[in-house]
Parts: structure tokens; sequence; C-alpha cells
């Protein structure tokens, strides 16, 4: 290669990194209270610190600590992984036919750090032809997705170093922490009915099928509250609520991208 | 808990989650129920932690109970602020408060 080449894609790179910092800096608050709640989970930070580097996906790794620290088995904790992060297969749809061509292995890192926030970057820069350098685009990618993974485990050290410093306020309520922290991430997300009937239906699910063996009753939930928000979001979308973009929409053009659905900005 | 195993499990199904749409599509609209279903899933799976934490106690449905209080306060305080650290912070002393009057 050229040495104009290589300048083009070290631009490309950084542009990727420095596009994606709002996002990174978005993020750092949930990576400090993830290292928090893994802390009251009873997590060790080896654990906490691991998830971040293998697993690297925001809201599942809230999720599973929560269920490690109500001492859900094993195979419904990584089911339930799978569910919350299945909207990283619509990322993956829509980005698709910006990467064939690629060679596999590019292919395959590349998805490794597909996250909300590398995804919302690296679609907006493939789509407009006038940005960038058309066949280094896949650099852009790489940068946005090193960015964000960098930091999301300094993150998360530094949120379980904050647990530790605050061992004795934490001693006090420490099976709390957990869920005052999830209302303060979830509440704020409930802007529209659908997702706040999504999200009481859940909930009330939740309590009702506590009982059921094995955390069963979490599954049931949250198929009941997709249920209660996709039903609630037609409904809304009927009456035409000015303002709501999707509302306006004609029914009969699909969605191109998850990037189109409502979005939940922080909570992912 | 095998936490190895663990993240190992998570890690595996996130990957697939992430790869495999990437491998299989050359060009194909995801249908937009599919996109809507899975914009709750989150939402939805956070409301299931939460409910059930504040709302019991042993198994049973206990309004009198500091964690409830606690939990109300925190997202009345969510609702009105949006502010995070200061629901974690409002939650958190509620339940201390409740606590020390609600025991002897």
């Amino acid at each position: 290669m050229t040495h104009a080449g290589e300048s083009d894609r070290r631009r490309e790179f950084f542009a990727g990194a420095r596009d994606i910092m709002p996002l990174v800096i978005g993020a750092l608050p949930f990576g400090i209270l993830y290292g928090v709640v893994c802390l009251t989970a009873g997590m060790s930070w080896w654990a906490a610190q691991a998830m971040s580097a293998f697993v690297f996906a925001g809201s599942a790794q809230f999720i599973a600590a929560g269920l490690v620290g109500q001492g859900t088995p094993l195979p419904f904790i990584v089911l339930t992984t799978f569910i919350v992060n299945l909207r990283h297969a619509l990322y993956g749809a829509s980005i698709a036919p910006h990467l064939r061509g690629l060679p596999a292995a590019w292919r395959a890192f590349l998805a490794f750090g597909l996250t909300d926030e590398s995804y919302a970057t690296t679609i907006v820069h493939y789509r407009d032809e006038t940005r960038g350098d058309a066949a280094n685009k896949h650099w852009y990618f790489l940068g946005a997705n090193i960015a964000m993974y960098v930091c999301w485990q300094a993150d998360t050290a530094l949120g379980y170093w904050i647990g530790t410093a605050l061992g004795d306020p934490l001693a006090l309520g420490l099976d709390f922490v957990l869920p005052v922290v999830f209302i303060a991430i979830l509440v704020p997300q409930l802007k529209s009915r659908s997702t706040i009937s999504s999200a009481l239906v859940a909930g009330a699910v939740a309590v009702l099928a506590a009982g059921l063996p094995n955390k069963l009753g979490l599954l049931l939930a949250i198929a009941a509250g997709i249920l209660a928000g996709v039903l609630s979001f037609r409904a809304e979308r009927e009456i035409s609520i000015p303002g709501n973009e999707i509302s306006r929409r004609d029914p009969s053009t699909p969605l191109r991208s998850a990037q189109d659905a409502p979005r939940n900005d922080k909570l992912r | 808990m095998e936490f190895a195993l663990l993240i190992l499990g998570m890690m595996v199904v996130t990957y697939v989650t992430r790869y495999s749409m990437i491998v299989i599509l050359g060009r194909w609209e995801v249908p937009r129920a599919v996109t809507l279903a899975l914009t709750f899933v989150p939402m939805a799976a956070f409301a299931a932690i939460i409910a059930p934490e504040i709302l019991l106690h042993k198994g049973e449905i206990a309004l009198v109970n500091a964690r409830f209080v606690a939990g109300l306060a925190a997202i009345l305080v969510a609702a009105f602020t949006r502010r995070i650290l200061l629901t974690i912070i409002v939650g958190m002393g509620t339940l201390w408060i409740v606590q020390a009057f609600l025991s002897p």
C-alpha cells in the first residue's frame, strides 16, 4: 500500500474514535454503576471485568449481574442475555451490506465490537457518501469499536473501585443498591405510553409469577412486557400523536433499520 | 456460581447475535414488527427485575416495607428529575431512614 492509503486509514480510524466520544461519555456513568452493581451482587472484580471484556454488552451485563445477585440458575441468565442482545442482530442486518467484500476476519472482529453506540455512529458514516474514504470506512468502524471498548473496561474498573471505597454505606443496604440503580436507569426512559405500559406489565407479571421455579417468571414477564409495549404502540399510532415521528410513517413502508425504531437513548 | 462458565455462555450467545446477520445477509429488510418488539426487551427486563425486589417481602406482596417506600421515592425522583445520582441517593437515603423508624 502507498503512504497515502495508510494515512487515509489512520484518518478514518481516528475519525471513528472521535465521533463516538459523546456516546462513550454518555456510557460512562453506566459503566461505573455496573461496577458497583457487580460488587453488590457478590461478584469478584475479575468476574465483573471479564464480563465487560468478553461479553461487552451494557444492559445485558447489568441484567446478568442483577440475576447473579438473585441466585438465578446459569442457563436462565444466558438465555436472558441472548434475548436482551437480540437487537444486535438488527444492527448486524443493517450494517451487513456495507461490510460485504471485507475479509472474514475483519467482519468477525468488527462484529465483536458491535454495540448500540458503535452502530449508531458507524451506520451514519457508511450511509453518507460525501463523508470519509469509501474504501476505508471499516477503519472508521474499528476506531469507534476500540474507543468504546477501552473506555468501557476502564469504567468497569473505576465503578468496582468506587463500590469498594463506599464499602460501609453500601453494606447497610447492599441488596437494595441493585433495584435503586435499575430504577435510576429505567424510569427516565419511560417517555411514551407504550414504554410505560411495557414496563408496568412486565413488572406486574414478574411479581405475580415470582413463585415459579428457576426465574421462569422473568422470561414470562419480558414476553408480556413486549406484548404490552407493541399493542400500546399500535394503539398510540392509531390516534396519531403529533410529534411522534413513527406515527407519521406510512405503515406500509417497513423500517429500514433498528435506527428508525423508537429510541431508548441510554437504556440498551 | 461458576463465573467462567457464565461469562463464556454469555459471550457465545452475545457474539451470535452480533455476527449472525453480518454473515447471513446480503440484503434483507428486518420486519418492523420484530424491530418494534425488540426495542421493548431491555425496558421489560429491567422492570421485571425491579418490581419483585421492591414489592415482595418473603414471597408475599408487602406495601408496609422499607424497600417499597424507598423504591417509590426513587421512582418519583427519577420520573421528575431524570437524574441518576440523585435518584440513587434519595432511594438509599429513604431506605435507611424508613428502616431506622421501622426497626425497634
